[in-house]
């Protein structure tokens, strides 16, 4: 069986939030009226976010982008890991990703952005990827993400993956930031905080989990 | 069926070698099929240029034959002169005006023919038109039919389907016209012909213009282009001197993958669309669900060498429609929203007109009231043309004041007044082009069945699938409007709509020599 590590690319990679993708997704629409519309729609996932209710809050953002064309989302996905990502990720977030690789690990980042904008940042660092992926029916986005949805309990999504490759979860690394990710963390042999936040920072003193501080 | 096999060793004569669509042919015959045995091309002198030298200039330096210059470096030219003949001909006078001790040579030893001559304008001169795309056509069926192998392939146009909407299916006109009256195509030509003959007509190109649009409009077709190529494939089909292939390519456009992507001659139809999409304009006259029917000039040549193949073995249909809509369908709004992605992606690292890439453009009715339409555009310009030009604050002025400023103020007017006559000059021809190519963009909904070619491509063998399989069910619109068609068009087309020049490629050296055709042909070359 092989090793992983699994880094959560919110925080540990980046420290964009998803949602600002998806506002930047929305602002990007066709017509001009329609921008509008969609920044509304995005911006009522922000209650949820900020209490903690991370696949809620991804659902109703992504939800934003209800009916725009697939050809619009992946070509603007592409726009915005070059404009947002691309040349602005963590130091740290990345030398931990080129330690997994030292390891021989199998690197799998972990995000609850879109396909669309995570894929060129996966291949870029020759990773594999657990995200969010839209619905689209007749080429529009339906508004639904579909099942796995990437929020915080990725616990079970993140067991499935590693039987369905075979892959030993006690002897993989997960790297998260938030206090959300301590379910993540918590499914594997080598947990590590790397520039946690509060929350985080707590749960890993407590459990000892080693911290990586962001440079 | 292997079209490697059926075309090597054999002779064919093509017609409309200097066109767009014959060269990338003639190209991709001589990249794939090395062994064929020769290549006559039917070729007018132009000017004090003779036929040859204008191949031979074709050869050397035109982008279609990019890939064999590079392939064959310096053995370029005489590769090329072992297989291309060139022979002078006047398509329309009897004989198509081929020297008889050729057309006897020719006659004994063609094996296929493909006409893919034209006037491809779409309000020409009728009578240039008639004698172009019907005269022409039906002398060479007669040369044809003297052959030996009297097999003709000739390239038509989806669009003789008319002003009709929905699915157009492969079968050969009836007796009727598009909009359902009675057409008798050689009275036809013949009233075309007395019309444009008489009174004003016969003095003024634009009079004949007018007429042959009125008739064309009459019989339910969109353009003098469309009618005559119509009357061309409806006075072949009733030959039976000869076996011939009719083929249809719906709107031609940038090669998909050779002679290398992108590639483009001329104005094609999404060209004016495209450069609108690029400059301030943001409302396209076009209907959203309305089918676009593009396909690549490279599809369109394997369809060709698909159609000939099957000739030369006896299983042709009569009619090869090679359009995208009955396959893999694009529609209006979704190319226009692709090419507004396009320009995004083109403008990433800024440009010169960055600032457009937030603002998408849309599909807009022809009689749409929106703030940006071009005529609308052009009126603004004349206006201000107009105001800047009579406008004369400087005879309020003390004396030294228009001393001081006065040449500077008439320097500004001049500079500002050319400035919109420019603009003005442009949109005019925009708004023509925009006009012209209406009833393919915007008045009727086509969806253009391409089934016989589709089952010359499954009787391919598994080996020329890459080079002569007519694929357009494999190609992604996003991919290719994207990262192919739209570089093509704004590196091969948009100079020209801007009024500018496309350069060919530097010429080839040493320099290609046609010498004048020999009357002996290797069948095992």
């Amino acid at each position: 069986m092989e090793s992983a590590a699994f880094v959560r690319v919110e925080g540990v990679l980046t420290g964009r939030p998803t949602l600002a993708s998806a506002a930047w997704l929305a602002a990007n629409a066709q017509l001009v009226r329609e921008r509008f519309t969609r920044l509304g729609a995005a911006a009522l996932a922000l209650p949820f976010a900020i209490s903690g209710g991370r696949t809620d809050a991804m659902k109703l953002g992504w939800a934003a982008l209800r009916g725009q064309t697939e050809d619009r989302i992946t070509v603007l996905g592409e726009e915005l890991f070059e404009a947002h990502f691309d040349g602005k990720l963590r130091e740290a977030g990345v030398e931990l990703v080129a330690q997994a690789r030292k390891r021989h690990d199998r690197v799998v980042l972990i995000s609850d952005n879109l396909a669309e904008v995570m894929q060129p940042l996966a291949d870029q660092l020759g990773a594999e990827l657990l995200c969010n992926r839209l619905e689209y029916r007749d080429g529009r986005a339906t508004g639904r993400l579909l099942d796995p949805v990437v929020g915080e309990n990725v616990g079970g999504m993140l067991k499935q993956w590693a039987r369905e490759h075979d892959v030993d979860l006690d002897t993989s690394a997960a790297y998260g930031s938030a206090e959300a990710d301590k379910l993540l963390l918590a499914q594997v042999g080598l947990p590590c905080a790397a520039h946690p936040d509060r929350g985080l920072r707590r749960v890993a003193r407590e459990l000892d989990w080693p911290i990586v501080e962001a440079r | 069926m292997s079209v490697v096999d059926t075309l090597s060793g054999k002779h064919v004569l093509l017609t409309g070698a200097t066109g767009f669509l014959a060269k990338v042919w003639l190209a991709q015959v001589l990249w794939h099929v090395p062994r064929i045995g020769r290549v006559t091309l039917l070729v007018r002198d132009k000017g004090k240029i003779s036929a040859a030298e204008r191949i031979a200039d074709i050869l050397g330096s035109s982008p279609a034959f990019r890939p064999l210059r590079e392939r064959h470096g310096k053995d370029w030219g005489r590769f090329a002169a072992e297989r291309i003949a060139v022979v002078r001909a006047e398509l329309s006078e009897p004989g198509c005006g081929i020297d008889p001790e050729e057309l006897d040579f020719l006659r004994h030893s063609v094996d296929l023919t493909v006409h893919s001559a034209g006037l491809t304008d779409f309000m020409p001169d009728p009578m240039a038109a008639l004698r172009a795309n019907v005269d022409a056509t039906l002398e060479l069926a007669s040369v044809v039919a003297s052959f030996d192998s009297p097999r003709l392939v000739h390239v038509s146009t989806c669009f003789v389907a008319g002003r009709v909407d929905g699915t157009i299916p492969e079968i050969l006109p009836g007796a009727m016209a598009p909009n359902g009256s009675p057409l008798d195509p050689k009275a036809e030509v013949e009233a075309l012909r007395a019309a444009c003959s008489e009174g004003n007509a016969a003095k003024r190109a634009r009079a004949r213009i007018d007429i042959g649009k009125e008739r064309a409009e009459a019989l339910g077709f969109p353009n003098i282009y469309t009618y005559t190529k119509s009357l061309a494939e409806r006075l072949l089909q009733h030959r039976a001197d000869l076996e011939f292939a009719i083929v249809r390519p719906s709107v031609v456009e940038c090669a998909w993958r050779f002679p290398f992507p992108g590639w483009n001659e001329g104005i094609n139809t999404a060209g004016p669309v495209s450069w609108l999409i690029a400059s301030p304009f943001r409302s396209l006259p076009s209907v959203e669900h309305h089918h676009f029917d593009v396909v690549p000039v490279d599809l369109i040549g394997r369809g060709l060498s698909l159609v000939g193949a099957a000739l030369i073995q006896g299983r042709a249909e009569k009619l090869y429609q090679l359009g995208s809509s009955g396959i893999n369908p694009m529609s209006f709004g979704r190319c226009i929203e692709l090419n507004g992605l396009a320009v995004r992606k083109d403008t990433r690292k800024g440009g010169k007109d960055a600032w457009l890439r937030h603002l998408d453009p849309v599909p807009a009715p022809v009689d749409d009231k929106a703030l940006f339409t071009v005529g609308r555009a052009r009126n603004a310009a004349d206006w201000l043309k107009k105001r800047i030009r009579s406008a004369r604050p400087e005879d309020e002025w003390s004396e030294p004041a228009r001393e001081m400023l006065g040449p500077l103020l008439d320097d500004l007017r001049s500079r500002m007044s050319t400035r919109l006559a420019d603009t003005s000059r442009q949109l005019r021809r925009i708004d023509a082009l925009l006009e012209l190519f209406q009833p393919f963009t915007h008045d009727h909904d086509w969806v253009f069945l391409s089934d016989h070619a589709l089952l010359l491509t499954e009787a391919l063998p598994e080996e020329e699938h890459a080079a002569f399989a007519f694929d357009i069910a494999d190609l992604d619109w996003r991919a290719y409007w994207i990262d192919v068609e739209y570089p093509g068009l704004k590196k091969w087309c948009f100079p020209l709509i801007s009024g500018g020049t496309v350069p060919d490629d530097p010429p080839h050296t040493p320099a290609v020599v046609l010498g004048a055709p020999t009357h002996t042909l290797s069948r095992t070359a």
